[in-house]
């Protein structure tokens, strides 16, 4: 847990200071380890002056179900908006990276471990919408466990809706990249990130459709190293890049501005305030 | 009737009774085993009435998934003629999970693809419609061949999950099941899809998103296995009938919560216990369902598919609260 004074690295154990956290955007400078960054924290290390414009904030589960299991899943919702500030599991926005326009939609693993539900179904839809009438590419962020189960066969259905829009998007030739973060797992979030133009991830993500323990569990064999990691999905021919958190931004401007065809601004300042800021409101 | 080979625990006075009517068969007949033979079989039929009006969420997972329920295979060989099998996805291999060709039902001549689980000794091969990714790339391959040809689509669903194995994720199971559903959403012929068994998540919904979407009585839809949210949200794999019962599965549910258009009826005891009647029961909605997509024109189609799906679970107004904000930057 980060926090004034510091804490350890998850991987290697080395002090993290709170300035080292800034610089290296929750990277650990000694072994690259790379820390979850919630949705807000993820726009403002990859847009430009750390701003966007936030679309659709009001969006919240309806409970569709009237779902219960030990809780029920509005006060799972309440303590989840209590603990994020966030009121479902992913942020769409309008900004740009190095100069050039983009609709984003980034995902929060720490709602309800970014489960994909209505919510999210909804954001990406009329975030594709928007890159769609704007003629810009649209960037998906994904830090998901998988679907958002309490909301039962209507969050399997967005995948369903998820496609069409994306689809539209193909139809339509507006590019569409993914970003594949910690952790991109289950059949319908990899059912919608795994269709992009582009894929890009994390080092050391994990990326998979069915638990490795399951997979275990079936064949009765172990898993080969890195199983499910970006590398290995690199190595296999199913991303295209593995990058830096570091170098993210620099990438992603280059290869936007070159797929739009829109000359990057060389000299754009990183998102500030510092990646660490309980100041966290959107500008715009 | 076809001996069974998997019983479910809450059909045993079913077979109990069964067992007593294969005994006397086996006696010289005479009127007295006539007339206990039939009061057997009224019973049988009472019986299974009785067992089936009051079913559990779990037991009705029991009959989507019995090993003597009918499979995609067996419903092709009654409702549809001129078939002709196609293989291969053109890259790694033949995947006989999915099963697809072109055929005729009634006086529609289609593309016909789904998972087929097999029966019997083919069900190991056909690895319980558990699909690998080169499935997915056949059923791609053939969707495009239907678009070429102008030819209405009908999917069978009935898998469980795709294949859980390293090949799997490996070769590219979300990549290949993203290309899929996206490719069968976006077509422009006219599509129906019918829930016939096990409907597992996004392997299932990759051939379920069609302009028509119906679901036998007694499958089953659900984005995880019961057992599984029973473990992740009760913490407790015990409670799996809590869990199917809160996961809203079944055919009826799901056509109340706008997901499946039609529920077909099953025979009284489930398919299996009258494949052929179900079958028939099957291809009226089929042949229904395909005249009713047929109507129109394509634009209009493909746009009340997608408008249809867009809709689906429309996340609501605001509540309350304002602008969200990040009290926990890079907390892991
Ligand atoms: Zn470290």
């Amino acid at each position: 847990m980060a926090s004034a004074f510091g804490t350890a690295c998850d991987r290697c154990g080395r002090d993290l200071l709170r300035q080292d956290l800034d610089t290296h955007l929750h990277v650990c400078p000694d072994c690259g380890h790379h820390r979850r960054l919630g949705a807000p924290a993820r726009l403002r290390s990859l847009l430009d002056d750390g701003a966007w414009k936030e679309h659709d904030a009001e969006l919240a589960s309806t409970d569709p179900l009237s779902f219960s299991d030990r809780r029920t899943y509005t006060d799972r919702l309440a303590d989840a908006m209590a603990a994020t500030g966030l009121r479902d599991a992913a942020i769409a926005a309008t900004g740009t990276i190095c100069g050039v326009d983009v609709e984003v939609v980034a995902m929060d693993h720490r709602f309800l471990g970014g489960t994909l539900g209505m919510v999210i179904g909804e954001k990406v839809v009329r975030t594709a919408d928007r890159a769609r009438a704007a003629r810009r590419p649209l960037l998906l962020v994904c830090a998901s466990s998988g679907a958002r189960i309490m909301e039962g066969a209507l969050s399997l259905m967005q995948m369903a809706k998820i496609g069409v829009a994306l689809g539209q998007l193909d139809r339509d030739g507006i590019p569409h990249v993914a970003l594949l973060t910690d952790p991109t797992t289950g059949g319908v979030v990899l059912g919608c990130a795994m269709g992009a133009d582009l894929i890009l991830a994390e080092p050391d993500a994990q990326i998979g459709f069915t638990p490795p323990a399951a997979i275990r569990q079936t064949t009765g064999h172990p898993l080969p190293n890195g199983f499910q990691r970006s590398e290995y999905l690199l190595d296999h021919g199913l991303i295209d890049l593995v990058v830096d958190r570091r170098e993210l931004r620099g990438v992603l401007g280059r290869l936007l501005g070159v797929i739009t065809d829109t000359t990057p601004a060389p000299e754009t300042p990183r998102g500030k305030p510092p990646v660490e800021s309980d100041d966290d409101r959107p500008r715009n | 009737m076809p001996k069974p080979t998997g019983r479910l625990d809450f059909e045993e006075p079913i077979d109990a009774l069964q067992a007593e009517i294969d005994a006397l068969t086996m006696l010289p007949r005479t009127s007295a085993r006539h007339q206990e033979l039939q009061r057997l079989r009224a019973r049988v039929t009472t019986v299974r009435q009785e067992i089936f009006a009051s079913l559990t969420p779990g037991q009705r997972v029991q009959i989507a998934g019995h090993p003597d329920r009918p499979r995609m295979r067996y419903y092709l060989d009654r409702l549809a003629s001129d078939f002709t099998e196609i293989h291969g996805d053109r890259h790694a291999g033949d995947d006989p999970a999915l099963l697809a060709g072109f055929g005729r039902v009634g006086r529609h001549a289609v593309l016909l693809l789904g998972q087929n689980k097999g029966q019997g000794a083919a069900a190991a091969r056909h690895r319980l419609g558990a699909m690998r990714p080169e499935g997915y790339r056949k059923a791609e391959r053939a969707l495009r061949l239907a678009e070429k040809f102008g030819r209405p689509v009908v999917s069978f669903v009935d898998t469980p999950s795709p294949h859980p194995s390293v090949e799997a994720e490996t070769h590219g199971i979300g990549a290949a099941i993203a290309a899929t559903s996206r490719t069968l959403a976006m077509l422009r012929v006219p599509t129906v899809s019918v829930l016939i068994g096990e409907g597992g998540g996004a392997g299932a919904l990759a051939l379920g998103i069609s302009d028509n979407i119906l679901m036998q009585e007694y499958a089953t839809y659900s984005v995880v296995p019961p057992e599984t949210a029973a473990a992740v949200l009760w913490q407790d794999r015990a409670r799996g009938d809590d869990a199917t019962a809160a996961l809203r599965i079944t055919a009826s549910d799901l056509v109340a919560l706008g997901v499946v258009d039609q529920a077909i009826a099953e025979p009284i005891g489930g398919a299996h216990a009258d494949p052929d009647h179900a079958a028939r029961l099957l291809r009226a909605a089929l042949e229904d369902a395909l005249e009713d997509v047929e109507k129109g024109s394509c634009a209009t189609r493909v746009e009340q598919r997608h408008s249809r799906f867009r809709l689906m679970g429309l996340a609501g107004p605001p509540t309350a609260g304002d602008a969200p904000f990040d009290p926990l930057p890079g907390e892991r």
